[in-house]
């Protein structure tokens, strides 16, 4: 054939070749997903909640309010012991770390950084090595 | 009409306008859903804006195209190799085929069709994809070298490769 004809045959194919029609899966797919997407478009702020769910969020969150002014304005007695108690342990763990913790701290530091230096630079020189070995 | 509603008859309308788009830029029918449902999931999120406006079938074969141009450049390193064959032969146009043998003529020219369709699909993604934003998204070469980040030349050569081996489809059937 012509080339020049078989340019033409190809356009004139290529115009007249029908669309591809969409699987009858897509249309469920679409609206599933949908579905799905809205609880989330719902989440998306307070003020695009239904006016019910913002009424009653509102009181719940106005309970919550009035519930903490009155623990915090008087405090049960185990509570106040509960406070005492950690107080003490906080001093306990501020000695042990003055007097044990402390002067070997700075050197502790300084050999696990070392540590990991010498442990990231064997795995590197073992990784080329059997990279290497694979490799051939 | 609940907005329910309008979109699933929104989704009708141009479910198979998206998909066309998707399948022949990306070759392959189960990628061209799931590009095809990101498109209408994009359009749901601005939907009553979309629904109102004329240039909602532009909006969705850009949205369309866009979506198909970075599914490609994100799994190059797994590109097919072979197409799937199968799923082109479960299209209605195997079921118009069937139905249609009685007219010798029109079996003829829908089994070319078929054939060219699947022989599009075939080609590279490089070839491929300019030739189908060429003739079937009429692009210029300009704004296909510009969407795919290649020189005119590049575009220029890789549609023409791409009706090479689609003529030499045309040929080979021809001469059987």
């Amino acid at each position: 054939m012509d080339p020049v004809d078989l340019d033409a045959r190809l356009d004139r194919d290529l115009r007249d070749l029908p669309q591809p029609r969409a699987p009858r899966s897509l249309l469920p797919r679409v609206l599933a997903a949908t579905v799905q997407g809205e609880p989330r478009a719902a989440a998306t702020g307070w003020s695009t909640w239904p006016a019910s769910w913002r009424a009653v969020s509102a009181v719940l969150f106005a309970c919550a309010i009035v519930a903490a002014a009155m623990f915090l304005s008087a405090p049960p007695q185990q509570l106040t012991g509960a406070a005492e108690t950690a107080g003490q342990v906080a001093t306990v763990a501020r000695v042990f770390w003055e007097v044990l913790a402390r002067p070997v701290a700075s050197y502790l530091f300084v050999l696990g950084i070392s540590l990991a230096l010498a442990c990231a630079l064997a795995w590197a020189a073992l990784e080329a090595a059997l990279g290497g070995a694979s490799q051939r | 009409m609940s907005d329910a509603a309008r979109f699933e008859a929104f989704v009708r309308e141009y479910q198979d306008m998206v998909f066309a788009t998707a399948v022949r830029l990306l070759g392959r029918e189960a990628d061209a859903e799931d590009v095809a449902q990101t498109v209408f999931m994009r359009a749901f999120e601005r939907f009553r804006e979309l629904a109102s406006s004329p240039a909602v079938a532009g909006w969705l074969k850009t949205v369309t195209t866009n979506l198909c141009l970075n599914h490609l450049s994100r799994y190059r390193a797994r590109w097919q190799f072979f197409s799937d064959l199968s799923s082109v032969d479960s299209s209605p146009l195997s079921a118009r085929v069937a139905l249609m043998a009685s007219a010798p003529e029109e079996l003829e020219r829908l089994e070319r069709q078929e054939q060219l369709e699947r022989a599009l699909r075939r080609l590279p993604d490089h070839q491929r994809v300019p030739l189908v934003l060429f003739h079937f998204e009429e692009m210029s070469y300009q704004a296909i070298g510009d969407a795919l980040g290649i020189s005119i030349t590049k575009v220029k050569s890789d549609i023409h490769r791409g009706r090479e081996a689609l003529k030499q489809e045309l040929t080979s059937r021809g001469s059987r």
